[in-house]
């Protein structure tokens, strides 16, 4: 702009009218181009949506299939049977159930310690605040190799006996961060004020908590959920250094593909992408609904 | 309203009470709230008779919130007692005081209806269903919103957001509400339409009023009394006729309306009349508002624009005084003419002319004396430093 102004050097005006030109130039043609840019454009965008969905796609349609041995690999023949009987395979269901439970267990703890954790630090300034922010990016950046081997070597120094409690343990500390983070997200936007006006109305501390605060901050703390549901759920390095004689679903499926390759593995496997999906359109359909009232 | 808290007798700044006709809601002794170092309130320390529309008026900063926060029991005095119906309620924490406020950015809960919002209160009291209904569709019948009971709350424009704040604060029927500054958020239009409409609300349900605010337009408009603060003093506390025509100190004076405010020596009292000598070396004969004045003492003589006229327009009464003046502006402003001018020794003053003062005749750059009646000048006990001399407003 100023360049232009006419005491700019002969070399810079060159300079600048060049791609001025150019895109006189090219204007007839690019609306023509633009018209098969926008064509590539989509059809590099589904190759990309199927480069991602691919693996997923496989996993469903093969829960149709009926595997000549014991490998459901290539396509045999369609059948319905595996979905009508997904839990064949005892110990795999053993395994699902145990892999619920520690999620379960862990999120539970892992939802009040974290959503303590945002509430306090979206609320108060207190020394050390900036420290426990950090502290609680550490489990989500630190490579899970490390974080699994440093929890196996602290049980195995302190003679805990590994399983269930361990594995518990473990996952409540990768989640309570995940919890805090996206929990402090929500609390963030928060107006303390409302909790001045319900203790204002007779409403004592606990009371409006309960009445004001939880309901207004619960679509955090669910997002919260389903997010550690999801990362407890499919975990495998810590766990494997955490389990013990213990195992969980993700552990059974890779044990079992030793052995053999049951299509129950693809039944359940897409019941949790089932209900995961649904949970995820749930909850996005009722915060949209939380936007607009 | 009480006579006594309309009556003509100026109240002393500092302790000024209710006389003991009135029943007291709120007692403030000698409430002292620092922060750290910082002292925000630095001794409040007055009576609210139950009833009253009570405005406590300031700057930002003046500490009128804070005292409000510490009569809803947000803060708790670093000094002092806050008496409710005469019980000492320092230390109580604000769900077991009843008093209630209306937030100045409304606070109402986001994920509840109108209805829900103004029942609150009952139900933390434990009121039965069938009475919550019963007050709630009363109460909203009060701030003329009967309609808007299921609806959310930001479906509604913020005077409507106002009214529901006020209804859910007044369902509870407290000893006193408490206003923070209510009308803030609201354009000129609305905000003088709730002024009116806070002002039948209360004559309705009878309940004390406090009301903090920096427009001094809006204290004036809707308070019974008002206590003026700056910088966590409490200046003066009186009637709006007392606080506009008896300013205690040069700040009330300039802080409430326009002021022309000069420096000025006492050089004698007798009577009721005070003699004074200007900075330009005039005198000018003053009442002396019920106080005695030490001879060579400095005070500050008051008088409101609308008070000063030119020389050649008449004066009602008796003359009071006539400084020489040069016009410096004059602006049509539909009722008056508003017309700056000069002394000679540099302080601006204003007059607000009439038509009987005939402004024609004055145009910018031309001599003219003002002169005033005696009953329009007012000697402010308190000196001014005469660098800030001249026209002074709040905004």
């Amino acid at each position: 702009m100023v360049m232009s102004e006419g005491v700019a050097p002969p070399y810079l005006s060159r300079e600048l009218e060049q791609p001025g030109k150019t895109r006189k130039g090219s204007t007839s043609s690019q609306r023509a181009g633009s018209r098969w840019g926008r064509r590539i454009l989509t059809a590099f965008a589904c190759l990309v949506y199927l480069y991602l969905f691919l693996p997923l796609i496989n996993i469903i349609v093969f829960t149709f299939n009926d595997p000549a041995g014991r490998y459901n690999i290539s396509w045999d023949g369609f059948t319905i049977n595996n979905w009508l009987d997904p839990f064949k395979d005892q110990e795999l269901t053993n395994a699902f159930i145990r892999s619920l439970e520690v999620a379960v267990l862990s999120i539970s703890i892992a939802l009040i310690m974290g959503s303590l954790v945002a509430i306090a630090l979206a609320r108060y300034r207190f020394t050390g605040s900036r420290g426990i922010e950090i502290f609680l990016v550490l489990p989500l950046t630190t490579p899970e190799i490390v974080l699994g081997a440093s929890l196996y070597q602290l049980f195995l120094g302190r003679k805990v006996v590994f399983g269930f409690s361990t594995v518990v343990i473990a996952h409540v500390m990768f989640c309570v961060s995940f919890v805090a983070l996206t929990v402090k997200a929500r609390v963030r936007g928060f107006d303390w004020t409302l909790e001045d006006a319900a203790m204002d109305l007779g409403a004592s501390p606990w009371r409006s908590f309960r009445k004001i605060t939880f309901p207004l901050i619960l679509p955090g703390i669910v997002a919260a959920a389903l997010l550690s549901f999801a990362l407890s759920l499919d975990d495998y390095i810590v766990t494997d250094f955490t389990k013990g004689e213990f195992t969980t679903f993700p552990i059974q499926v890779n044990n079992a593909f030793r052995v053999s390759f049951p299509p129950q593995v693809n039944v359940l496997a897409t019941i949790v992408l089932i209900v995961s999906v649904l949970l995820l359109v749930l909850t996005s359909v009722r915060s949209e609904k939380g936007v607009t009232r | 309203m009480n006579e006594v808290l309309l009556g003509e007798e100026g109240t002393p700044g500092h302790g000024a009470a209710v006389a003991g006709t009135a029943d007291v809601v709120i007692r403030l002794e000698n409430v002292v709230k620092k922060f750290g170092e910082y002292t925000a309130v630095e001794s409040a320390d007055f009576d609210i008779a139950e009833g009253e529309f009570f405005s406590m008026l300031g700057p930002s900063g003046c500490g009128k919130t804070t005292t409000l926060r510490m009569i809803a029991g947000f803060e708790q005095p670093t000094a002092g007692r806050i008496l409710l119906d005469g019980v000492d309620v320092s230390k109580t924490p604000p769900h077991k005081r009843n008093v209630n406020t209306v937030f100045q950015n409304y606070a109402l809960f986001p994920h509840m209806s109108v209805f829900d919002n103004v029942a609150f209160g009952l139900r933390n009291a434990k009121v039965p269903e069938a009475d919550v209904t019963k007050r709630v569709t009363d109460l909203l019948e009060i701030v003329r919103l009967p309609e808007y009971a299921k609806r959310r709350p930001n479906q509604l424009s913020g005077g409507q957001q106002q009214r529901i704040a006020l209804a859910r604060a007044l369902v509870n029927l407290p000893k006193a509400l408490l206003l923070d500054e209510p009308l803030g958020a609201l354009d000129l239009k609305l905000r003088q339409a709730m002024q009116l409409e806070l002002k039948r609300i209360q004559r309705e349900v009878g309940i004390t009023f406090i009301f903090v605010t920096h427009d001094q337009e809006e204290a004036l408009t809707m308070s019974d009394r008002i206590a003026v603060m700056t910088q966590g003093r409490t200046d003066q506390i009186g009637t709006p006729t007392q606080i506009y025509h008896q300013p205690t100190t040069a700040f009330v004076a300039g802080f409430i309306g326009t002021a022309n405010l000069l420096p000025v020596t006492v050089r004698s009292h007798e009577g009721t009349t005070v003699t004074v000598d200007s900075r330009t070396g005039s005198q000018f004969r003053v009442p002396s508002g019920g106080r005695s004045h030490q001879p060579g003492s400095e005070v500050t003589l008051m008088i409101r624009p609308e008070r000063l006229v030119p020389s050649f327009a008449p004066v009602d009464g008796v003359a009071g005084g006539s400084i020489p003046t040069t016009v410096t502006s004059l602006v049509f402003q539909g009722p008056v003419v508003r017309c700056e001018v000069q002394t000679d020794v540099g302080s601006a003053l204003v007059a607000h002319l009439g038509p009987e003062d005939d402004p024609g005749r004055l145009s910018v750059g031309s001599r003219v004396d003002m002169t005033w009646a005696y009953e329009g000048a007012y000697l402010v006990p308190e000196a001014i430093d005469p660098e800030a001399a001249g026209i002074t407003q709040s905004n």
